[in-house]
């Protein structure tokens, strides 16, 4: 019985001059384009040298920061006022201020104060680029501060940092498991949806609601399909990081394609739910592009949960795409595997036998 | 004029009797601002970090309370090795982890987000240079965060919410609601009527512009008593610069009608040709210098870029005309171009 039913939704699928296509051109171009677009990186950050002193020691201080790939000196100003003119009219975004007097200050102990202004509208480059800048003048004074006192200082133990799994801190990497999740759950999301609200509305899930066919096989019916076309989106996924940004995910592929399993069961079951409540196809679409922009926000994709609000992180633990870009990042990333991630994946278990059982009991074969 | 009058009122009509759509136009920029106000937070904090301290020495304890001190930082306990570490990082519960060697101290972290770990690291450098007293380090770094002192990412978004709403509700709505009428073939009887063009094509836009200077002031309303986003430049700029904005986004969605023929091509044509740029390529999440050459070229086409680009400098630094008049330049004759050809290509059809 389920075979016939899912024969009728594949040839539905492939006589679809429109389906086939939007599921490879689709997530193909959203992962080509975004990860070039969808981007944090504090890079270049144009920077106004304001030098008042014009020595050795602050020509200096200037040359170590032109040496840092963060950034790029654009312009040269006389006095404090015209830099801040440049800010003002968004040419540079930040300001680097040498008071006069400042190798005299520093050469008979006095010290000397140097002074930042950032413009902190965009809050990542303002607060990044301000502390970036600060890391080079103290590493700068501690490289002079030997040869101006004449006493030995006690420095502390040599530091040393070290950046895992993403040494050369690319952001594109970091974003590229987070839109192959995307990209599953608004398909695998949306499609479902459609497909029974359409039915719905021209009439021929009538034909099935007088057949024997159980709710169970119905809700399977739909779902299978959508199921097999998470693995075709994820395949294509791995292709386009692969081909596109010489990028392949540092864990197993077993692992992934686990988590995709559950995960696309979890989704749709969710999409599945909705198209018990919806009536018409636009209702669908309002509901379901409400979820979406709402699960993408809140589930960290383009920002940190732990930077949000308290309530904020409460409601994040409701959506499954939370656990899902976690567990792919970390996956895609840092090379994590099934033992590491026992945690998300059960709970994205949870949510697919939730939401499945909720859309077989919601699924009404009478009409009130 | 009496005749013009009773045609906006149609138009008002036929979008307030849509009550769902009404609802939606209403609460839209509601949603979005919230959701861009609150979720879209860039600001680092919550980093979790563990210690493992391989030299037993007695500072361990006393940097990492003074790390788990800053909002930055959670402090997560010792780690006994660093096979235990390794784990800790591969489930995600830590982010940071300091190491205490002989001599040495090394910090790793887990640059999966390069952001957060820079931030991070720079943050617990500091720390531990401070708990030291480094030798009175000879140079003082005084730094001051213009506009936005305290780092709110509401400051960002805000502006950026505006453009994608207006563009959103004068654009789309505007072409779709032609388009329909196109589609039902009631566009025939206005165009058999002794009207101008000219006039039904303003009757249509007014309802829109109005809808939009709603929505404006919502945002406006919510941005500046909610989020406590302040409008520092003058007042009746800001207004100037959004009504060009708004008049730009309505011809372009009169533009797009006059192309089309249904509403569905409507849709997919503004979505593609409009949302998509606004949102991505406007600089309204995504900084516009990351981008690859030529989608900086594509942003430098968007109207959105250059609304967002001037509402920040009027609402959050406050300057002036000056400061402003290439954008305002830019805008102005993308609003001269898209109204001329938006008129002719309507006149054609009528022809």
């Amino acid at each position: 019985m389920l075979w016939y039913l899912l024969e009728k939704e594949f040839k539905q699928f492939f006589r679809n001059i429109f389906l086939p296509r939007v599921v490879v051109i689709l997530p193909f171009a959203v992962l080509l384009f975004f990860p070039m677009v969808a981007n944090f990186e504090v890079k270049n950050i144009k920077l106004s040298v304001v030098d008042l002193d014009r020595s050795t020691l602050s020509s200096n201080l200037v040359k170590s920061i032109d040496a840092s790939p963060y950034f790029s000196i654009v312009e040269y100003a006389p006095s404090s006022r015209r830099a801040l003119e440049s800010i003002e009219s968004n040419r540079v975004d930040m300001i680097f201020e040498i008071p006069p007097k400042f190798e005299k200050g520093l050469v008979n102990g006095e010290g000397a104060k140097v002074q930042i202004m950032a413009n902190a509208i965009d809050g990542i480059k303002g607060g990044l680029g301000s502390s970036y800048l600060t890391t080079i003048v103290t590493q700068y004074s501690s490289s002079i501060a030997p040869h101006l006192s004449p006493i030995g200082v006690n420095l502390p133990p040599t530091l040393s940092a070290l950046y895992r799994y993403n040494p050369f801190l690319v952001y594109k990497v970091y974003m590229i498991p987070a839109f192959i999740v995307m990209m599953l759950s608004i398909l695998c999301g949306f499609l479902p949806t459609l497909n029974i609200v359409l039915e719905k509305e021209n009439g021929t899930i009538e034909q099935l609601n007088v057949t024997p066919i159980k709710r169970s096989y119905f809700i399977l019916s739909k779902l299978i399909p959508y199921w097999l076309m998470g693995f075709v989106i994820i395949t294509i996924g791995i292709l386009v990081s692969w081909l596109f940004y010489n990028y392949l995910p540092s864990g197993s592929l077993l692992t992934i394609y686990l988590f995709t399993a559950v995960f696309v069961l979890a989704i749709s079951g969710f999409g599945l739910v909705i198209s018990n409540y919806a009536g018409t196809v636009q209702q669908a679409i309002f509901i379901i592009f409400f979820f979406v922009i709402t699960f993408i926000f809140m589930s960290g994709l383009y920002t940190p949960i732990d930077s949000m609000p308290d309530w904020a992180r409460v409601l994040s633990r409701f959506s499954p795409l939370t656990y899902m870009i976690s567990a792919f990042r970390s996956i895609f990333l840092k090379g994590s595997g099934t033992k590491e991630l026992l945690e998300p994946l059960f709970t994205l278990l949870a949510f697919a036998i939730l939401l499945n059982g909720w859309a077989i009991i919601s699924y009404r074969k009478s009409r009130v | 004029m009496k005749q013009f009058l009773t045609l906006i009122e149609k138009e008002f009509l036929h979008i307030f009797r849509d009550r769902w759509s009404t609802i939606i136009l209403l609460i839209l920029p509601v949603l979005l601002l919230f959701l861009f106000g609150y979720m879209m937070n860039t600001e680092v904090k919550g980093i979790h970090f563990v210690v493992h301290d391989a030299a037993g020495s007695v500072e361990a304890q006393q940097i990492a309370e003074r790390a788990a001190a800053t909002e930055l930082f959670i402090f997560e306990g010792f780690a006994n090795s660093p096979q235990e570490i390794e784990s800790l990082f591969l489930n995600g519960t830590i982010k940071v982890a300091i190491l205490f060697r002989k001599d040495a101290i090394e910090l790793i972290a887990d640059s999966s987000d390069p952001n957060s770990a820079s931030t991070a690291i720079s943050y617990l450098n500091a720390i531990i240079y401070d708990f030291y007293g480094a030798p009175t380090p000879p140079i003082e770094v005084e730094s001051k965060l213009l506009y936005n002192p305290s780092l709110k990412s509401s400051y960002y978004f805000v502006p950026g919410v505006m453009g994608m709403v207006l563009m959103l509700i004068c654009a789309i709505m505007a072409s779709v609601s032609i388009a329909r009428e196109k589609e039902r073939g009631n566009i025939e009887m206005l165009l058999v009527s002794p009207l101008k063009p000219l006039r039904l094509i303003i009757s249509k836009m007014i309802p829109y512009f109005a809808i939009a200077v709603i929505n404006l002031a919502t945002i406006l309303i919510i941005s500046y008593f909610v989020m406590e986003v302040p409008i520092r430049g003058s007042f009746a700029l800001f207004l100037l610069f959004s009504f060009i904005f708004i008049t730009t986004s309505l011809s372009m969605g009169v533009l797009i009608s006059a192309v089309v023929k249904s509403q569905m091509v409507a849709l997919l044509i503004s979505a593609m040709v409009l949302m998509l740029p606004a949102t991505l390529l406007s600089g309204m999440v995504f900084p516009i210098d990351n981008m690859p050459f030529v989608l900086r070229w594509v942003s430098y086409f968007t109207p959105a870029t250059w609304y967002i680009s001037g509402i920040k400098k009027i609402m959050l630094q406050g300057v002036g005309l000056k400061a402003i008049a290439k954008e305002l330049a830019i805008l102005a004759s993308m609003a001269v171009v898209l109204i001329g050809s938006s008129l002719l290509s309507f006149n054609k059809r009528v022809v």
